[in-house]
């Protein structure tokens, strides 16, 4: 009470330090922790589980010319983006593919992907995408509530060479709709439009299904980089960017402070 | 599920959690289990249907709204903001899947009227639960705690605290009764009066916690996750899960499988799975675990905030066991829609307390009594097991259930205690290395 001001480790000056000046600085949200690394590179850490080679994806962030933008006053929006589908029809690939352009041949299942950001520039606006992989979780039913909990889109993944995960991605969209937040923005994309000589899930059963569920529908390649990008911009664009709920980041003063000088032109979509 | 694992850990409470993303992380491969086909074991939250099917009672009215903004906590705990339970988020970087509220208010019952504990300099000098002359002996009391350093026995005012009781320590300072109750109980958090003939340093220490704790936020020590405790094991083992750990929900665990004594696997749904080790709660290990106590605990749901806590959003109230001549001090957590628990307009308080008697549904009256109308609650008992080997014989490690504890204090020590058995080291919690760019 009255003596905590006297309590020495608070004036300590090593110890003020590491005190928490709020919540928030402390316990940075999903959803404010990312906008202080806009303009960062990629960091990508590599390590071995098992037999083969395991990406960790820690933090990437990719915007060059973000702070441009923000300068410009285009407004950034954030929103938290998820991936279901069955595992092997390429989630973490169709991300790696969007964030990095990468893609590797072969992905171990147990990709340890994090946390990825990746933002899309639009004519006024830019849109962060915060994006949750499943990180296996999905294989044995076992994605917890959180994983929803917020969610703002959702990108469904089937394989068009496999029909059963066609099936699976409408369980997935089904399961949204009972457990996710009303206004989220849906996307079915068919992957790996490159192997169309095995195709066993027609454009136009698909079309269907998504045109009944009000979603959007790609096909897509993560190895040859086909509608990758398409993709996340037509989720951008559909995002509403006037509802209390996808809120803009507030703090642009700290995003410019800690953004590296401009170097080129927009990122990805315009 | 046929495969050879590290490690298995059954039941996905906020400690088996925890292990599991730390042991992930350390490259063990784990298989982590429960039978349940929700996260969080006995520190799950659950839905307003999850909740009434728990406890055999139908269906939920229409009048307390909809089930899915429902996250009613099983144990009633809030988080310690400067606890070593935050130390482990930050260490494990969890924190970047939660929110965490500060808890608005801590208070203390006291002659039947209900306190705020002062977290500022002002607000002690306004409370009227001391006299002035009091108040001064228990500032320097608290200045003695803030001051004191092992290392320097000028510190020590000529008290070795490792031999002097706490009660001896209370009374060099001339602190009266009540007051000694108030430090005990609202600060260094007992929950009965045992400590007051043990060594006063641990007792020392808990105040000085709780002194941190408070300066971090203001208001009250506690902090406290959106959407309820149960995002804190599901963040850890998506942890886990991002480090190859493998989950799986609804899993009846049938036999643990052991070979010259020691535990080898886990058999469930006919198949087996294979370990050097295994990990879990007591209640999967039932002929291995001793029982260590009881708790009562009612679980409220209410339209108003709890009368006298100026419509505190979310509030800790604590009544010292002396002042309803308990040996053990009742709790009440209450938490609203401010914190995602519930939707708008509704509070959960949970009422808790160390069992006593033969009708311990009674001995929580008095704390339901400070809570005004209550528009339906659930009571429950349950037994605190504790393992009765370490696990270095059989290779099974095993946690202790959730105590009455007010926050995740010995909760945390458990954890800690586990690991080491494990492991034989201890945790690492240093903080993480920032680059310092997001540091203002």
């Amino acid at each position: 009470m009255l003596a905590f001001r006297s309590f020495p480790f608070l004036t300590n000056v090593d110890r003020v330090k590491t005190l928490p000046r709020s919540i928030k600085q402390e316990f940075p949200s999903s959803s404010s922790a990312s906008p202080l690394l806009i303009g960062e590179e990629p960091i990508f850490t590599l390590r071995r589980i098992r037999r083969s080679l395991v990406l960790d994806v820690n933090v990437i962030t990719h915007g060059s010319s973000l702070d441009v933008e923000i300068m410009n006053n285009n407004k950034l929006f954030q929103f938290k983006l998820v991936l279901l589908g069955e595992s092997a029809v390429g989630k973490s690939s169709l991300v790696l593919r969007f964030v990095k352009g990468h893609f590797l041949e072969y992905q171990e299942s147990t990709i340890g992907a994090a946390f990825l950001a990746q933002t899309v520039c639009l004519n006024d606006t830019t849109v962060k995408f915060e994006i949750w992989d499943t990180a296996g979780q999905e294989r044995y039913h076992s994605l917890a509530p959180m994983y929803y909990r917020g969610a703002q889109a959702a990108v469904i993944v089937y394989d068009i060479t496999n029909h059963e995960s066609f099936e699976r991605a409408q369980e997935w969209v089904k399961e949204l709709q009972r457990q996710g937040n009303p206004n989220i923005v849906m996307a079915l994309a068919g992957n790996k439009l490159d192997l169309e000589a095995n195709r066993r899930v027609t454009i136009e059963e698909a079309q269907a299904f998504c045109d009944t569920n009000g979603l959007l529908f790609m096909e897509t390649s993560a190895k040859a980089a086909t509608n990758v990008n398409e993709l996340f911009v037509a989720i951008a664009k559909k995002l509403p960017k006037n509802q209390p709920n996808p809120r803009p980041v507030s703090d642009s003063r700290r995003i410019v402070d800690n953004t590296p000088p401009p170097k080129k032109g927009c990122c990805g979509s315009s | 599920m046929n495969e050879e694992y590290d490690c298995i850990i059954l039941g996905t409470g906020l400690k088996e959690c925890i292990l599991s993303g730390v042991l992930s992380v350390e490259g063990k491969r784990v298989l982590h289990m429960d039978r349940n086909s929700y996260y969080g074991g006995d520190s799950a939250s659950l839905n307003l249907n999850q909740l009434f099917e728990k406890f055999g009672k139908g269906t939920p009215g229409a009048n307390l709204g909809a089930s899915r903004d429902y996250n009613v906590d099983l144990i009633p705990k809030f988080i310690m903001s400067s606890g070593q339970l935050v130390s482990i988020l930050v260490k494990t970087d969890v924190t970047r899947y939660l929110d965490f509220k500060a808890v608005d208010g801590s208070y203390v019952c006291h002659s039947g009227s209900l306190y705020k504990v002062p977290t500022t300099a002002g607000e002690a000098l306004k409370s009227s639960l001391m006299g002035i002359l009091e108040k001064r002996r228990c500032s320097k009391f608290l200045e003695y705690v803030g001051n004191y350093d092992e290392a320097n026995p000028k510190t020590h005012d000529g008290l070795n605290l490792k031999v002097v009781t706490a009660k001896a320590l209370f009374e060099h300072f001339g602190l009266k009764p009540d007051t000694i109750d108030f430090i005990g109980h609202a600060m260094a958090l007992y929950y009965n009066d045992d400590y007051l003939t043990k060594p006063a340093l641990p007792a020392l220490l808990r105040i000085r916690l709780y002194g941190e704790a408070v300066m971090r936020y203001g208001h009250s020590p506690y902090i406290y996750p959106l959407y309820g405790l149960a995002e804190m094991p599901q963040g850890f083992a998506r942890l886990s899960a991002i480090y190859g750990g493998t989950y799986m929900l609804n899993k009846p665990i049938e036999e643990i499988i052991y070979e010259d004594g020691k535990a080898v696997g886990v058999k469930s749904e006919g198949e087996v799975a294979r370990c050097k080790f295994l990990v879990g709660d007591p209640s999967y290990f039932p002929d291995k675990v001793q029982k260590a106590g009881r708790v009562v605990s009612c679980i409220c749901i209410l339209s108003h905030p709890i009368p006298n806590t100026s419509d505190a959003e979310s509030a800790q109230i604590i009544i010292p066991q002396k002042e309803v001549k308990r040996r053990n001090d009742i709790y009440i957590g209450a938490v609203s829609a401010s914190h995602n628990v519930a939707p708008k307009g509704k509070w959960i308080a949970i009422v808790s307390s160390n069992v006593e008697t033969s009708n311990p549904e009674a001995e929580l009256d008095p704390g339901l009594k400070l809570l005004g109308a209550i528009e339906d609650k659930f009571y429950s008992i349950r037994d605190v097991y504790e393992p009765i080997s370490d696990g270095s014989k059989d290779n099974i490690y095993i946690s202790k259930s959730f105590d009455p504890e007010t926050h995740f204090g010995d909760s945390c020590n458990d954890i800690l205690q586990v690991y080491k058995r494990i492991t034989g080291k201890d945790m690492d919690l240093t903080p993480p290395e920032k680059d310092g760019k997001d540091e203002q």
